[in-house]
């Protein structure tokens, strides 16, 4: 499911007014991807730590906005960032992830009470796990968007995201702890 | 019957069977168990979009990936949900970025204050007391207005409980890249060379030569460097003023108005220009401290140790010189003796 393409070229074209330092297309671009980048740390670091990184991840975004290559979405720039991003952020904090119980082909119906056990299901989730299920089911990307994005094969990343999703009943059985 | 392994039904719900995909099509047509357990998948994963999708939309609709998809945020054409998610977000970003608080706070990299202690990630500095903070490695700071400092490595900054805004900020060296939060009080930033005032926007500020040693030659040919990233900025120093818009670059010196660069290529190249000069001078300058230096220490050996040949390796010439300086700094203290 790709982005209509009118989307992908209005926001690239604004990402090139905003270089050329066209007033007011930064926070054009910024209420447009802010609460979707928010969401996804969210769920990926917490909702304490997520305010603090999204800044960390606009402002990358800004000061870097040379770096951005307009022959691909933006979003997917952006989602990059964010990914590595929070990579980092686990890195200074020298987050070493417990065991995981054995993933599971059971099926699990989580519903929307359960919202608090699937975050905590996800901040134990390995990044590279979890940031392909985000990605697929969270920001509604594609297969193929979340390989570019998170520089994979389309298989590595069908591959991941259904570990993923073993690991993640797993977890959403005992409640979403460890 | 036999029937695919879980596995497997979990496999081809999620599209992981490429060359068995047709086989279990087949069985799946005429088994209403397996069809079943597909079914179970399916559901898992419409349950799981929609609760995941629910995060992005604020209003508690939800949507399955197969009925809406979430990155119709990102549409462009009109929606009821839009125009309500775009007041939710305009409260949020407002809490965030004008929610007052009373501390700056390090977000990422590693500083450290003036008497050595180490600052990392998460550190929080009360705004009432001032701070000079040198950047051990790319740093970013939110200051107490949310506006954000990103400064470089070795960078070297201070910040005050000061002026309209009650922050206020005075770079010393390095590179800083300023997001200033939107106020009707402007932000200041300083420098030995001028200062940067700006409202909302962005701007980075590159100080080539330290401003540590002002005095000397290395702080002679301070220069600090600005671009516009966002917004709009004022430059000001005791010859002049000026504004700048986006995408602009000006150059402050002491001495000189605040002056415009007039296209980026020209500023990259004197920018390049102007930092092999520092570099110059500033390896000229350890010289001649190297040099004064040695200097010194030789005329505290000659007078610890009077009449002693200290220099054997010495040239003649030089020795006799040396001997010479010697004498002299010996009449002089004798003098001054007889003078007290």
């Amino acid at each position: 499911m790709e982005a209509p393409l009118a989307d992908v070229e209005w926001q690239n074209s604004l990402v090139l007014s905003a270089r050329k330092g066209e007033p007011g297309t930064m926070p054009k671009l910024v209420s447009q991807f802010y609460s979707a980048v928010r969401a996804y740390l969210v769920r990926l670091v917490g909702p304490q730590e997520a305010d603090d990184l999204c800044q960390e991840v606009f402002l990358k975004a800004t000061t870097k906005l040379d770096s951005f290559d307009p022959e691909y979405p933006f979003g997917t720039w952006l989602f990059r960032i964010a990914s590595n991003s929070a990579r980092d952020f686990f890195r200074r904090r020298g987050v070493r992830r417990p065991i995981l119980p054995e993933p599971t082909s059971e099926p699990y119906v989580v519903s929307p009470e359960e919202s608090e056990n699937l975050s905590r299901a996800l901040q134990n989730l390995p990044p590279d796990l979890a940031e392909p299920l985000l990605l697929f089911y969270q920001q509604g990307k594609t297969h193929a968007e979340v390989a570019q994005l998170l520089g994979l094969s389309v298989g590595a990343a069908k591959m991941r995201v259904h570990r993923a999703i073993g690991y993640l009943r797993a977890l959403l059985k005992q409640g979403g702890r460890l | 019957v036999n029937h695919p392994a879980r596995e497997n039904l979990d496999a081809y719900a999620h599209g992981l069977l490429e060359d068995e995909a047709a086989s279990l099509g087949a069985h799946l047509e005429a088994c209403a168990s397996c069809r079943d357990h597909v079914e179970n998948y399916h559901r898992e994963s419409e349950a799981l979009a929609k609760v995941l999708s629910a995060d992005l939309q604020g209003q508690g609709k939800g949507s399955s990936r197969s009925q809406v998809s979430p990155r119709g945020m990102f549409s462009r054409r009109g929606r009821v949900w839009e125009a309500l998610g775009a007041a939710a977000l305009l409260v949020v970003l407002g809490l965030m970025f004008f929610w007052p608080v009373k501390h700056h706070t390090l977000l990422t990299g590693r500083m450290a204050l003036e008497d050595g202690t180490d600052l990392r990630s998460g550190a929080r500095l009360p705004l009432s007391k001032s701070w000079r903070l040198r950047a051990l490695e790319r740093s970013a700071l939110r200051l107490a207005d949310h506006s954000m400092v990103e400064l470089s490595s070795g960078g070297l900054i201070e910040l005050a409980n000061a002026g309209d805004r009650g922050v206020e900020a005075c770079i010393a060296s390095g590179e800083a890249v300023l997001s200033v939060t939107r106020d009707s009080r402007p932000f200041l930033m300083r420098s030995s060379v001028g200062d940067v005032m700006c409202s909302e926007g962005s701007f980075r500020l590159k100080v080539i030569g330290s401003l540590e040693g002002a005095e000397s030659m290395k702080g002679s040919i301070t220069t600090a460097f600005v671009t516009v990233l966002a917004g709009s900025v004022s430059l000001s120093n005791a010859q002049g003023e000026m504004s700048l818009e986006t995408g602009r670059s000006a150059i402050m010196e002491t001495g000189r108005a605040p002056c415009l660069v007039e296209t980026q290529e020209d500023g990259d190249a004197l920018l390049k220009k102007l930092e092999e000069l520092s570099a110059r001078i500033a390896r000229l300058e350890d010289e001649v401290q190297r040099l004064e230096t040695r200097n010194k220490n030789l005329k505290e050996r000659l007078k610890a140790a009077p009449g002693q040949d200290i220099h054997p390796f010495l040239h003649k010439e030089f020795r006799q010189k040396m001997e010479a300086n010697q004498e002299s700094l010996r009449k002089e203290d004798l003098q001054k003796s007889e003078e007290k």
